[in-house]
């Protein structure tokens, strides 16, 4: 029987809550990478969990290199997640334009082979033991919550995650990349037709959705430990948080890493283990009874 | 000269559509193909702009040799082309499906959002409406100016009449006769007679795959068998 009283203190049930944003804050820059590249290359791309881990050994790596001095951590984000979405922009050329027009089943195979390829690259590199990284200076206390303490380096997190969201619908709305890239989710035959390189194109959209995994990864390197089975952990969990908001909706993405971040957050009171048991049903009502998503639309690709 | 194609055979996989087409366009003229449903209007337009590929003969477009260029590189050449769905961007507006066809050359006779608005008033109005929301003959009107945002030599138009209504093509017709009196090489396919024969220098029939005539308006006009071979249904 779950200890019930915890929903009797306002302090803990606020932390509980904000740690459902925080995580809903990695799985919105997770799936919404995952969904920009769904949306518009056609390929669900299941190493995009791959690229998170490798955002966050980059990170911590980078970081490791300069000791001291207090700007490591934000140049080690920085360039980790450039370094991310400079591997990001290999693995598209080189693996996934060959396959653009082949099967979806190709496309999957392809891309899980890349999970397996990544792993085993960062077990070489890295080593099998869990690591972890260290906040910076700025953010290394903790804030009081009614009475319970929160990491400010949380704090710091709920803040990305709305100006990531926020200058992500810029750039879409607002940019001729944005335009090309929602012209590009439309007809892409057509995007060529009237005179823009696709190719290019779709490298730098999976660019994108490779830096938003490793942004992802480089922000969650001080929080979680980080080891070499955390690619598979939140691909599942993004996989969910797109099938709940709707493919290719960014707003539909949002909404569905909030709602699975706060599922997580109090489900784990019920079931310790088993938490994500009402992710899974959720799921299936979504899918049951809108098969695209909460904010997605019925769409027939052609 | 400004488009010159010879023994086009295009296939779509193993099914081959096209034997032997050759088409040419001179400089200010407008074009038309003819033909029944089905017999390689659309194919052959495909052809010229990289879509389809054909898998022998040439292309040369102002004296370049653009056979099997990828369509982006053939727009960028200054080819555009309406295809015969239309094919707008649905989910963004009028104004961005303008926007996201803008290309190159600047200066006052660059075609640009204002000037498609000058010349089809009715997109004005639409300014911020999704493209997926228009009539057919807005949507029509749309995609001829998204093809001119590209400040095209060549404006290719597959059957821009098609399923509109008479006045909306009425409207077109005059819209069409603008734009070549302005200057504009047009290279189309039709179905509709009277709106091809109005518009076009010269005409060509396509049956099956081959061009069985190749001439002016009035050398079509003489041959009243033509008609009933190839084009009634
Ligand atoms: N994508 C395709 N795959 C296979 N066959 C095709 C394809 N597109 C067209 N065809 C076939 O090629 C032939 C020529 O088609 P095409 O579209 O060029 O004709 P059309 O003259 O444009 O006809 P319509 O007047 O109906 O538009 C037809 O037999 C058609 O079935
Ligand atoms: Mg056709």
């Amino acid at each position: 029987m779950p200890d019930l009283s915890a929903f009797a203190d306002p302090g803990f049930l606020a932390v509980q809550c904000l740690n459902g944003l925080t995580q809903a804050m990695f799985l919105f820059l997770i799936a919404s990478g995952l969904s920009l590249i769904f949306g518009v290359l056609g390929v669900l791309n299941f190493a995009h969990g791959s690229l998170y881990m490798l955002g966050a050994y980059l990170s911590y790596t980078i970081a490791s290199w300069f000791v001291g001095p207090p700007a490591t951590f934000w140049v080690a984000l920085v360039l980790g997640s450039i370094g991310v979405a400079l591997v990001g922009g290999i693995i598209e050329s080189v693996f996934l334009r060959p396959v653009y027009r082949r099967e979806e089943l190709e496309q999957l195979l392809v891309t899980y082979a890349l999970v397996l390829i990544i792993s085993d690259l960062v077990k070489l590199a890295w080593g099998a033991e869990n690591r972890s990284g260290s906040r910076p200076a700025l953010l290394a206390g903790s804030v009081d919550i009614a009475g319970r303490d929160f990491p400010t380096y949380n704090l710091f997190v709920l803040a990305v995650g709305p100006l990531v969201a926020l200058a992500l619908w810029l750039l879409l709305r607002r940019t001729q990349f944005g335009r090309l890239v929602r012209a590009a989710a439309n007809d892409r035959e057509m995007v060529g037709v009237v005179g823009v390189n696709v190719k290019g194109l779709f490298t730098g959209v999976f660019m994108l959705g490779a830096w938003l995994g490793g942004l992802g990864g480089g922000l969650a390197a001080p929080i979680g430990a980080i080891f070499p089975g955390m690619d598979v952990e939140i691909i599942v969990e993004s996989f969910i948080v797109v099938v709940v908001g709707g493919m290719g909706s960014l707003g539909g993405t949002l909404l569905g890493a909030l709602i699975i971040g706060q599922l997580n957050a109090f489900g784990i009171l019920f079931f310790p283990r088993f938490a994500i048991v009402f992710v899974y049903v959720l799921m299936a009502v979504v899918l049951v009874i809108r098969p695209w998503g909460l904010l997605g639309r019925p769409v027939t690709r052609g | 000269m400004i488009l010159e194609a010879r023994d086009l055979y295009t296939a779509y996989g193993l099914s081959q559509v096209l034997f032997g087409v050759a088409v040419t366009v001179d400089v200010g003229q407008a074009v038309c193909l003819l033909g029944r449903n089905g017999v390689g209007k659309t194919t052959t337009l495909r052809s010229l702009i990289g879509l389809t590929p054909p898998r022998a003969g040439h292309v040369v477009f102002d004296g370049m040799d653009i056979t099997g260029w990828a369509p982006y590189r053939v727009a960028r050449q200054g080819i555009a082309f309406v295809p015969q769905e239309r094919r707008l961007f649905g989910d963004l507006s009028v104004r961005e499906n303008l926007e996201v066809a803008r290309r190159g050359t600047r200066g006052a006779s660059a075609w640009g959002v204002e000037r498609v608005y000058e010349t089809f008033p009715i997109l004005e109005q639409l300014d911020a409406r999704r493209a997926g929301y228009l009539s057919g003959g807005e949507q029509q009107m749309l995609a001829i100016g998204r093809a001119l945002m590209g400040n095209p030599r060549l404006l290719i138009l597959d059957e821009p009449s098609e399923g509109l209504a008479p006045l909306v093509v009425d409207a077109l017709c005059e819209h069409i006769r603008a734009l070549k009196a302005d200057g504009m090489t047009i290279l189309m396919a039709e179905q509709n007679l009277t709106l091809a024969l109005a518009l076009s220098e010269r005409v060509y029939i396509l049956d099956k795959g081959h061009v069985r005539f190749a001439g002016t308006v009035a050398e079509f006009e003489a041959d009243t068998t033509l008609r009933d071979e190839y084009l009634a249904v």
